[in-house]
């Protein structure tokens, strides 16, 4: 008979037959190795439960609450409809309640994440941020940036809070010289990393953004390098331990050449009297 | 007439979302886990066998989402930077842990579990936090009960070892 912690574990556990417990019993009073396991297994006897049951989770949001409640009455009442008749093929029975349930969830807001897709195409050579950035960027179409542009002082405010909080001097940069208007800043969150993403819209009606991350571990500059990542063209590079990634619809050339613009500050900066 | 799955899942819901914030530590994550697994519950609902234990088979679905959709590093929105900070589960003040020295301690059982590898961290929520048998473990994780008997019990020496020294002062019979 093996003899292992999983072994111990049944015998304290009263799961061993009384052959077995005679072995253990032999076991253990030969070998200072299981009678420490065995010591240890003892003193993991603790109340896991009310250890748990005594930690103060955040509440189920009230609005999620709901709609999981209407996909529940959605589903019931679908299956009601299904019931009473009974010409209704199977087919569209199922893709009634199936856009009810998308309905129901449709209007989470905050709840509502965008899915990565970096599992397989992550490569060596780009940080894993920059492909996520990349495959964010992936679901932009131009309607996602249709409509007016942010405020300069609201993009400027974020760009600050985000400088403050990696401790470098972070700028938007004016594109509009390369044919790029500014739409917005936002934050977005990588692990718990900030990103910094400044999305702007070309007259073309191609959207492309500036994404930004602190990397204090790499204080190294690095010069701007061309990827395809997700169908959409990334040049990133690195400057006082902030990375950044142009990313963008554009030819490769041409996405290289904003880069540029941007990488050597050639591009001018937008202020507040913007 | 409304199938029992519907009738009875609304009861699950609240242990969904405790475990769905256990899963992803994080609120943000948990909710989108929690609504997605509600939708597919719903509608996969008729691959359940009513005489089994539905809250095992939406917390199975639960777990697959999580670790085959979710699980992946992405970037998401946020609102403010304050965001970004991890969120402290504390322990509550109440009756059962006004001493302090109980509230540490709950701490220290956390954070030990907390800090286990995954896999172990896992059986141990399922079995020793939620009241799983072996068996509905092995059911939720899709692995054999073996593996789940053999990661609760490396997952135990652990824990164990780590508390050795804290036995002769608080043996669970304190909180009973």
């Amino acid at each position: 008979m093996k003899i292992d912690e999983t072994t111990l574990l049944a015998y304290l556990d009263g799961q061993l037959s009384p052959e077995d417990v005679r072995q253990v019993d032999q076991a253990i009073n030969q070998d200072d190795h299981l009678k420490t396991t065995l010591q240890a297994l003892r003193a993991s006897a603790l109340p896991y439960q009310q250890a748990y049951s005594a930690q103060k989770l955040p509440a189920l949001p009230q609005a999620l609450a709901a709609q999981l409640d209407q996909a529940v009455i959605n589903a019931q009442q679908t299956q009601e409809d299904l019931q009473r008749s009974t010409d209704q093929p199977p087919a569209s029975t199922r893709r009634h309640w199936l856009q009810a349930a998308v309905a129901a969830v449709a209007g989470l807001g905050v709840g509502i994440y965008l899915q990565p897709m970096i599992m397989g195409s992550a490569t060596e050579s780009s940080s894993d941020w920059i492909v996520a950035a990349a495959s964010y960027h992936a679901m932009y179409t131009p309607e996602t940036l249709a409509g007016d542009a942010q405020a300069t002082a609201a993009s400027l405010s974020t760009t600050q809070k985000f400088a403050q909080r990696a401790g470098k001097p972070v700028k938007v940069p004016d594109l509009s010289g390369y044919g790029w208007q500014l739409k917005r800043v936002q934050l977005l969150k990588f692990r718990e990393q900030a990103v910094l993403q400044i999305a702007y819209l070309s007259s073309s009606g191609l959207p492309g953004a500036l994404c930004v991350a602190h990397q204090p571990q790499a204080s190294a500059s690095e010069r701007v390098q061309s990827k395809q990542h997700h169908g959409v063209q990334t040049a990133k590079w690195r400057a006082d331990s902030l990375e950044y990634v142009w990313i963008s619809d554009d030819t490769a050339s041409d996405n290289l050449r904003v880069a540029q613009a941007i990488s050597s500050h050639q591009a001018p900066l937008i202020s507040a009297l913007s | 007439m409304v199938d029992s799955f519907l009738r009875e899942l609304p009861a699950h819901q609240m242990g969904l979302w405790k475990f769905a914030l256990r899963l992803t530590r994080n609120q943000h994550d948990a909710e989108d886990l929690l609504q997605r697994s509600y939708v597919r519950a719903i509608e996969k609902r008729s691959q359940w066998q009513p005489a089994t234990s539905m809250k095992s088979w939406v917390f199975a679905i639960m777990h697959s989402i999580w670790v085959n959709d979710l699980q992946h590093p992405r970037l998401r929105l946020v609102e403010s930077l304050e965001q970004m900070d991890v969120p402290d589960w504390d322990i509550a003040s109440d009756e059962t842990t006004h001493n302090p020295e109980h509230r540490l301690h709950f701490k220290q059982i956390i954070l030990a579990v907390e800090s286990l590898p995954e896999a172990q961290r896992m059986v141990m929520l399922l079995v020793g936090i939620e009241g799983f048998s072996y068996q509905e473990a092995a059911e939720v994780l899709s692995i054999p009960i073996g593996t789940v008997m053999s990661r609760l019990a490396r997952a135990r020496v652990a824990i164990g070892s780590q508390f050795a020294h804290h036995q002769q002062n608080h043996s669970s019979a304190q909180y009973a």
